[in-house]
């Protein structure tokens, strides 16, 4: 889901999504599992920046599918359909972390403790190691906070994307942004601490 | 979409960036397993909106219940009483009767 914007009359590829997406509708099966072909990669790739493990990421690549076919009727065509879909899988992706929330309100603090290397003596974090220790300190930010850091920071989207996905506005994407990341800061450093 | 820089998360979401696009792979017959389940929730779509409906259902049961019992207590009870055998009306149900009754 890298594209920012695209011409859905000149795009061959948007023109062959509106024609399943049509299909789809008119309840030809074959269409839509065209579409899921066509597309489940960028939703898996989405879904495992929020799914712990692989289990998870199944479920919600299949909630994320399971909801864009209930609301395909909604898609209008003045956007490509990457960009609807985006949207689809962002909200289904803070959907899944609030009810992750929910389940995990009893973790005990303990278990997310980890030890930071010094960012200025390491040339660079391992992308592994990364992202255990993101993953750790993400989950226990709000849900609101690691939906805007994912967005912003690790799928790196334009501020006006990012508020075209989550309904906000510009300014309030960067507010909240700002707010996520000095969050996720003090977490960082106090369990570090600890 | 720099609001602030700070090197310690810079450094963090840099590396986390570019994830590993193997380490999660796309599960053989993931479509075949999503089409079986849109198939069943479409086949079960209308048994859940009748149990979604359910609520409705009973309110208005009740409710014409209650309509019902209300109108039975409005209704006069002269009328089936007109027609009761008794002490006090013997004389009418004599008369009703047609005179070549054997």
């Amino acid at each position: 889901m890298s594209e920012t914007s695209g011409d859905t009359s000149a795009d061959p590829s948007a023109a062959e999504d509106a024609s399943l997406v049509a299909d789809s509708l008119r309840g030809y099966d074959a269409a839509f599992a065209e579409l899921v072909r066509k597309y489940k990669s960028r939703v898996f790739a989405t879904a495992s920046r929020y799914a712990r493990d692989e289990h998870q990421l199944q479920d919600l690549a299949q909630e994320i599918f399971l909801r864009l076919h209930k609301n395909l009727g909604k898609f209008r065509g003045d956007a490509p359909f990457s960009h609807w879909l985006a949207r689809v899988a962002a909200s289904t992706c803070l959907d899944f972390l609030r009810k992750e929330r929910r389940n995990r309100e009893t973790t005990a603090l303990e278990s997310l403790a980890f030890e930071l290397p010094d960012p200025t003596t390491a040339a660079a974090f391992q992308h592994s190691q990364a992202c255990e220790i993101l993953g750790r300190a993400m989950a226990s930010l709000p849900p609101e906070d690691h939906w805007i850091l994912t967005l912003c920071e690790l799928e790196e989207r334009p501020v006006r994307e990012v508020a075209q996905i989550t309904g906000w506005s510009e300014s309030n994407v960067k507010v909240r942004a700002f707010r996520a990341r000095q969050n996720l800061r003090k977490i960082l450093v106090s369990q570090n601490e600890a | 979409m720099k609001p602030e820089t700070d090197p310690l998360l810079d450094s963090l979401f840099r590396a986390a960036r570019h994830a590993d696009p193997d380490k999660f792979p796309t599960p053989l017959g993931f479509e075949t397993r999503l089409m079986a389940r849109i198939r069943e929730e479409r086949r079960n779509a209308f048994p859940a909106i009748c149990w979604r409906l359910s609520p409705v259902f009973a309110s208005l049961l009740v409710l014409a219940v209650v309509w019902l019992g209300r109108m039975e207590a409005v209704e006069p009870p002269a009328e089936t009483a007109w027609f009761e055998p008794g002490a006090a009306h013997e004389e009418l149900l004599f008369l009703a009767f047609p005179a070549d009754v054997p």
